[in-house]
Order: C-alpha cells, then sequence, then structure tokens
C-alpha cells in the first residue's frame, strides 16, 4: 500500500490500481491516515500555482450561472456585516463544525436577492442551561432566505434529539424543529418562515419536553446606531 | 444588539463561504473577486486554454455555492478547497481531451514559477512558503514528477513516456518525492507546536 500511496493522494492511479487501494483503505485506519496526509500535500501544491486574472466580465457570467444578477453599482458603497457573522464563522471552527451554512439554501435557485440597502442583520445569542454556563449559541439572519442557525456542546452525552423553539415578542413559543446531538453536542440550522427582528429568543427542550437551554436575544437598534449608550 | 460590522471584502474566507450559501449577489461578487484569480489560474496552468479554463473556473464557483454547506474547515482552507475543485474538474477535462496533458515548455516554466526565489518566498503566505521550499530542496527529477503528477494529473505511465524513463523510475520519483515532502512537513510542524 505504501507503494501506491502517493499515487493514489495524488490521484493518478488507474482503475485495477486504485481499486485494489481503495479496497484496502476500507479496512485499515493506518493507510487511511497515512494517505491522508499525502492528500494534504497534494492539495497544498495547487496553492502554489500563479494566479491568472480571468477574462473581462467573469464575474458576472459566475453569477448568471448561479441564477443571480449582479448587484447595481453604488459610489461609494461598501455593505458592512456585524460582528456576529464573524463570531459564527469563528464558532464554526472552534466547534470543529463543518458545513455550517443551513442545509438547503445553498442548492436554490433564483433565491430572491436583498434589495440594495436593506440592512441584513445576523444577530447572536447564547444558549445557557439552568445554571446559566453556555452550552451553545443561536443566530439568525434576517437576510432572504431569514435563517436560524444553531451549535450545542453538553456535558451530557446521553441526550439525544432536541427541539428548538423560537420565542416571539408576545412571549409565544414557536417550535420550528428537532435534530440529534451525538455524544451531547450538535448543530443544526434552517430557513426561517418568520421575521427574524421579531424573535426574541429561542429554547431547547427534550424529547420529554424539559427546557435544556434559554437564549434571549438582544434587542434590534435602528441601522444608524451602534446600540445604547 | 449593536451593529457594529466589518465591510464585506474584509470578512474571513469562511464567512463568505457562508453567505455565499445564502444567494446574496454582493456576497457572491465577494466571494468570486476574492478567489477568481486563484481558480482561473489552476484551470489555466492545467488546461493551457483561456476558454477551457473559463469554463472551469465558473463551474468551479457554481459547485461551491451549491456545495457550500459541505465544505468542512477541518480539512483544509477555503482556498485550498476551492482549488482543489477547479484541479478535479480541469483534470477530468484535459483527460477526456488529450493524451498527453503538459507542454514540457510549460512544465519548466511551471517548475521555476513554484520552486522557491527569495522574492516569492517573501510574498507567499508561510504555509506556501514551507512548501515552496521543501519542492526546492528535492531533486530537479522528483519535483518534476511530482508537479506533473499533482498538477498536471499525469500518471506514472505518462510521465514515463515524457520523460523517457521506464515505469518503475517514475513511479519511484513520485513516491519518493511525496514521502520526502510529507517527512519534513510533519517536522516542521511538530517543531513549531
Amino acid at each position: 500500500m505504501r507503494e501506491l500511496a502517493p499515487e493514489l493522494a495524488l490521484d493518478v492511479l488507474t482503475g485495477y490500481e486504485r481499486a485494489a487501494a481503495q479496497a484496502h483503505l476500507g479496512v485499515c485506519p493506518q493507510c487511511r491516515e497515512y494517505v491522508s496526509s499525502l492528500t494534504q500535500i497534494g492539495d497544498r501544491m495547487l496553492t502554489l500555482v500563479p494566479g491568472v486574472e480571468p477574462p473581462v466580465g467573469f464575474e458576472d457570467r459566475v453569477l448568471t450561472r448561479m441564477g443571480l444578477t449582479s448587484p447595481p453599482v453604488h459610489t461609494p458603497r461598501r455593505r458592512w456585516w456585524p460582528m456576529a457573522l464573524v463570531a459564527a464563522a469563528a464558532a464554526a471552527v472552534l466547534f470543529g463544525l463543518g458545513g455550517w451554512v443551513v442545509g438547503g439554501m445553498a442548492t436554490t435557485h433564483g433565491t430572491p436577492v436583498a434589495a440594495p440597502g436593506n440592512h441584513q442583520v445576523l444577530r447572536f445569542a447564547q444558549l445557557r442551561n439552568s445554571s446559566q454556563r453556555q452550552v451553545g449559541q443561536v443566530f439568525t439572519y434576517e437576510g432572504s432566505p431569514a435563517w436560524v442557525w444553531m451549535s450545542v456542546t453538553t456535558s451530557d452525552p446521553k441526550i439525544g434529539t432536541v427541539w428548538c423553539e423560537l420565542q416571539k415578542q408576545d412571549g409565544a413559543f414557536l417550535p420550528i424543529g428537532q435534530f440529534q446531538l451525538t455524544g451531547g453536542e450538535g448543530s443544526w440550522g434552517v430557513q426561517l418562515k418568520v421575521d427574524p427582528s421579531t424573535v426574541v429568543g429561542a429554547r431547547l427542550t427534550s424529547d420529554q419536553g424539559t427546557v435544556l437551554a434559554t437564549a434571549s436575544f438582544d434587542p434590534v437598534y435602528p441601522p444608524s446606531t451602534q446600540g445604547p449608550k | 444588539m449593536a451593529r457594529i460590522g466589518i465591510p464585506i471584502d474584509g470578512l474571513p474566507d469562511e464567512t463568505l463561504l457562508a453567505g455565499l450559501g445564502t444567494g446574496d449577489a454582493e456576497i457572491a461578487v465577494a466571494f468570486v473577486r476574492r478567489f477568481q484569480r486563484t481558480v482561473f489560474g489552476v484551470a489555466v496552468a492545467v488546461l493551457g486554454d483561456q476558454r477551457l479554463a473559463e469554463d472551469v473556473a465558473q463551474c468551479t464557483f457554481e459547485r461551491a455555492w451549491r456545495h457550500a454547506q459541505v465544505y468542512d474547515s477541518r480539512r483544509g482552507s477555503v482556498r485550498t478547497w476551492l482549488t482543489t475543485i477547479a484541479h478535479n474538474l480541469a483534470i477530468d477535462v484535459v483527460r477526456a481531451r488529450k493524451p498527453t496533458p503538459v507542454d514540457p515548455t510549460e512544465l519548466t516554466d511551471m517548475l521555476g514559477v513554484i520552486r522557491e526565489t527569495p522574492e516569492r518566498r517573501a510574498m507567499a503566505n508561510e504555509d506556501s512558503a514551507e512548501l515552496r521550499a521543501e519542492l526546492a530542496l528535492l531533486p530537479r527529477e522528483q519535483a518534476r514528477a511530482v508537479v506533473l503528477a499533482g498538477i498536471y494529473g499525469m500518471t506514472a505511465k505518462q510521465i514515463a513516456e515524457l520523460e523517457g524513463i521506464p515505469l518503475g523510475t517514475a513511479k519511484t520519483r513520485i513516491r519518493t518525492a511525496m514521502e520526502k515532502l510529507r517527512v519534513r512537513l510533519s517536522v516542521k510542524r511538530a517543531h513549531h507546536e
């Protein structure tokens, strides 16, 4: 296997050799790890290839292919994104979560594009258990589509299915779905059918209805302000 | 919540990729602008044809958009993920198109570009510089073999034919080069940690 591993990692093995190598990898974790380390070298090698500017109009053609239209140009025009969005990515990395974008949204063709000037806000709140210990985070995104995403890390590996409810301004709780924790950890997201700006909190409950954690979002301030002094 | 923010073009790569999945055109533009040189560079290096390279580069961004949710930061950076997509697509095209995917002159140019020079080392990020330096330490024939396989997607048999060497020698060159890179880079990583 050691002889074939470099070519397998670089994806240049042919037919029979590749099949034999992959069959072996299926039953040998050591070789899998070895090939993985070689694959990383192959991937990094590609980053050494010099960049080349594509032909004029490239980005428009890419957007067309995605079913999007180029945003109108305003000068000067810089959209600003809340630090919470940065925190979301950081949290995803921190929790070791792959694919933290809500599944299903990424593949939606012709998704409505937010009107220029919309202040799309991603809000963030900590999920805390009854002892006020942080057990996760919740993010809501006010763009189009709107979505909610959360990550949970508890110390109880026995917790399986958890139910998520959002709290609206009138105090009512709105069930939005369920997801599975594995070893006490998990993450989940879904598109929202309610206006995220009307959401003031969230809670997670167990199968039996026990409240496992709650979160409270800070109020939404007008775009021109930076929050309370 | 305070709306303290950062400009969209200042967002980290992972965040921009996440935003790409929301279908927001402005984020998509920012994402494409950030990575288009890299993606197109890989495509054109492998294909040697601007038109085909643009098709591959467009397809790469489309795939990134469709599959943003499966990106796993533990397996590498967004840039590496994108270049791998572009590379796989380009190799598929090249294998369907011509038996010998690389002009020897192009290979010499590529070797010159990706191996270390003081200027390039200063310009490159630390991660790239490390690999670039290790590639430069390899005997030239091993570096050629690993670049032919790793960048141009050539099999050992194709390398053997191109270089006029026995198949076993081509395989040995690839294997020896990769093993040296693996060991040296692992040692450096362990040293840093």
